[in-house]
């Protein structure tokens, strides 16, 4: 188990763009801590320069406490399993997964023995004499897996490791990795560009927008108090609905819905402009007595538990709402949707940042303050211990 | 699907008449050529049946050119490829990316061997003296390098080995760089030792290329002619008469083609054998 800190770490290749600028994260030891972004936002680039096939243009990484920044990729006492993953292809599957495990001075017996161990959990028992190309593609992404979880290394970076699978093995494996991660205690940097999967298996992830972190924290908490639009869209099976309104005295307009404002209005201040936000599952079919919003359905999608209706909202904008039970609703007619106030969400349309409650500020000051606090107590505790030692 | 069959056949025809001309009617007629003693103008004159090869496996000519052709493979083809693969290596090595190391060693592909063999024969000319310059310099008393029974062999491998390297440099190179990168870089973070990856990966990965670099050296080294008689102008003694060179005399200047068929049959047979051998082996992964 070891703690990974970024501090202000740039990266360029070529000197002129940044393909990451100034990142800053402290991964704990034994966290499954997750990666998020767009393809090409610098994920791929994090990892390798963790492992130190990269070396950073600007700021510092540090592994377990050391500045790691000059150190070689095997000095860094951690396992990594690469995107578009290449096996030896003259190695068979055992002796892929083997590979390099000498180093460790581990004896034949202990590395046979790891080995089976780790295809049993793969399950790749049966294919352990195959050669690389004799498997499929599936099976040799296990076998990069299993690579990377053999060496039992305290660190593990993972790019994209279940990119090549079905969604249903996906899901088996993902939990498979989650279990064996807690088993083992490792520090497991996984990078994905799905987010069903960071937010099931993450116990904190990042999320990067072209080489900048938008924001960094607990899946539920992300998905609850997005920072931004950006956020707000990324993360969430649909993402969150957007649309621009105008401030107009106490309530903002949305070409024909005008929404009044009670509480909220506080939040917006002077602004003339604002950014309304809603999560689909927020949306909902008005009772008789409420004041419904009356939309044009554009499509419907009965999936069982749920039924997921697509409509129009101002010009261009398409809105979904994801209703509870199956709807059986004709595209064209009118249905009269409800959001409570509580669901609203407010972005400021030039930063795009969301507005944040006074309530709400404080609360993160305190939640920031309650870790600092716990980081203080591990410290305090870490030295009484050692100083308990040198006593006795 | 006949009339798509019969287009098929028809395809392949050229190939098929310029494989009989070029190869197959060369083959049978060099074994049928081995079993006949010619007169002076090259026609055929008796049969011997396999007198030709009793003869040859006796003369001592042959056998002192068969000694010089093998001392010529065994001091070129393995030094050479060895040589190439660490100048390979080192180029592609990540410090050294840069495209200067490349086209220096890969500068001998373009040149000609009589080319290449004059600039060597003005490094061991007598007179002019450059390596016995430095030999001097150094401490040591000259040399005749191509004048001496015992150096002339040793000084025409050194001058054919600088001809051959850029291009067994230049196909290894290729090699090398079809190599994912991701496997040199999952080696290093597993932190084996250089020793460990040349001969786990490299090595095993480059067979493909390494066996074609090898095969075509031998074939280079086996027809070395020009470099061998325009640095040596037939040789101090016999000691430099390789297969080539006696096939070459055999029939140009002593016109007795049965008995260099009979040579050029021998060989062509043991680097078939030697071919089946290695491709009986398993060198594709
Ligand atoms: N070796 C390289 N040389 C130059 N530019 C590179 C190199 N590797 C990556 N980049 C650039 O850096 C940016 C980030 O790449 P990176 O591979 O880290 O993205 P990613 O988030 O992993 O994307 P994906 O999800 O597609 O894997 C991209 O714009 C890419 O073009
Ligand atoms: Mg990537």
């Amino acid at each position: 188990m070891k703690r990974v800190e970024l501090k202000e770490v740039r990266k360029s290749y070529d000197r002129r763009t940044d393909v990451l600028s100034g990142i800053d994260v402290t991964i704990e030891p034994g966290e499954f801590f997750v990666l998020v972004g767009p393809s090409g936002c610098g994920k791929s680039t994090i990892l390798r320069i963790i492992a130190g096939l990269e070396n950073v243009t600007g700021g510092e990484l540090r592994i377990g406490g050391k500045r790691a920044n000059h150190l070689l990729p095997s000095q860094r006492d951690l396992s990594m399993v690469f995107q578009n993953y290449v096996l030896y292809p003259h190695l068979t599957v055992q002796e892929n997964i083997t590979f390099g495990l000498h180093v460790k001075r581990l004896s034949k017996a202990e590395q046979k023995q790891r080995c089976l161990e780790t295809a049993e959990i793969l399950g790749l028992t049966d294919y352990l004499k195959r050669k690389p190309k004799e498997i499929s593609r599936g099976h040799r992404q296990r076998v990069a897996l299993a690579r990377a979880i053999v060496t039992h290394a305290p660190i593990c970076l993972m790019d994209e490791p279940l990119s090549n699978l079905e969604a249903k093995l996906r899901t088996k494996i993902r939990s498979e990795i989650r279990g064996i991660q807690q088993k083992l205690g490792m520090t497991m940097i996984y990078v994905t560009n799905d987010q069903t999967e960071a937010m099931t298996v993450a116990d904190r992830l990042m999320i990067l927008n072209s080489g900048e972190v938008q924001q960094i924290g607990k899946p539920l908490h992300i998905y609850n108090y997005p920072v931004n639009t950006f956020v707000a869209s990324f993360i969430g099976a649909r993402p969150m609905n957007l649309i621009e309104a105008e401030v107009n005295g106490s309530s903002l307009i949305v070409d024909e819905w005008t929404v009044p404002m009670s509480d909220m209005i506080d939040l917006i201040g002077k602004r003339k402009r604002v950014m309304i936000g809603v999560r689909p599952e927020n949306i909902r079919a008005a009772r008789q007595d409420e004041p419904g919003f009356d939309v044009t359905v554009a499509n419907v999608e009965v999936q069982g538990t749920e039924t997921l209706i697509t409509f129009h909202m101002g010009s261009s904008d398409q809105w979904i709402a994801r209703l509870a039970g199956q709807w059986n609703l004709e595209v064209g007619k009118s249905l009269s949707i409800y959001i409570e106030d509580q669901h609203l969400c407010f972005f400021d349309t030039s930063s795009s940042q969301r507005i944040i409650s006074h309530a709400e500020k404080l609360a993160n000051f305190r939640g920031d303050l309650s870790g600092e606090y716990t980081a203080y107590r591990n410290k305090v505790e870490g030295l009484e211990q050692a100083v308990g030692r040198v006593n006795v | 699907m006949y009339s798509l069959m019969k287009a098929g056949f028809l395809y392949l025809v050229p190939s098929f008449m310029l494989f009989t001309v070029f190869l197959f009617y060369k083959t049978v007629r060099t074994a049928y050529l081995s079993k006949y003693i010619t007169d002076m103008q090259g026609t055929l004159a008796t049969f011997v049946d396999i007198e030709n090869f009793t003869y040859l496996f006796t003369s001592p000519a042959f056998l002192t050119s068969a000694k010089a052709t093998v001392l010529f493979v065994l001091y070129t083809v393995p030094i050479g490829v060895i040589l190439a693969l660490c100048l390979a290596l080192f180029a592609n090595s990540k410090l050294r990316e840069n495209r200067f190391f490349r086209k220096l060693f890969s500068s001998t592909i373009g040149m000609s061997v009589v080319a290449s063999s004059v600039i060597w024969m003005f490094m061991y000319n007598p007179t002019i003296e450059v390596i016995n310059y430095f030999l001097i310099a150094i401490g040591y008393s000259e040399i005749q390098w191509l004048l001496d029974p015992s150096t002339a062999l040793i000084a025409v491998s050194i001058g054919s080995i600088w001809m051959n390297i850029g291009f067994c440099f230049f196909i290894l190179l290729g090699g090398l760089q079809n190599i994912d990168s991701q496997l040199y870089e999952s080696a290093s973070i597993a932190g084996v030792s250089g020793a460990y990856k040349l001969r786990k990966i490299i090595i095993p990965m480059l067979l493909p290329t390494l066996f074609f670099v090898i095969t075509v050296s031998f074939i280079n080294a086996f027809q070395a002619f020009g470099q061998i008689e325009i640095l040596t102008k037939d040789g101090p003694i016999e000691s430099m008469t390789t297969f080539v060179d006696s096939i070459y005399k055999d029939t140009f200047i002593n016109y007795n083609i049965g008995s260099e068929s009979a040579i050029l049959f021998f060989c062509i047979f043991i680097v078939t054998i030697a071919q089946f051998k290695f491709v009986a082996r398993k060198l594709y992964y």
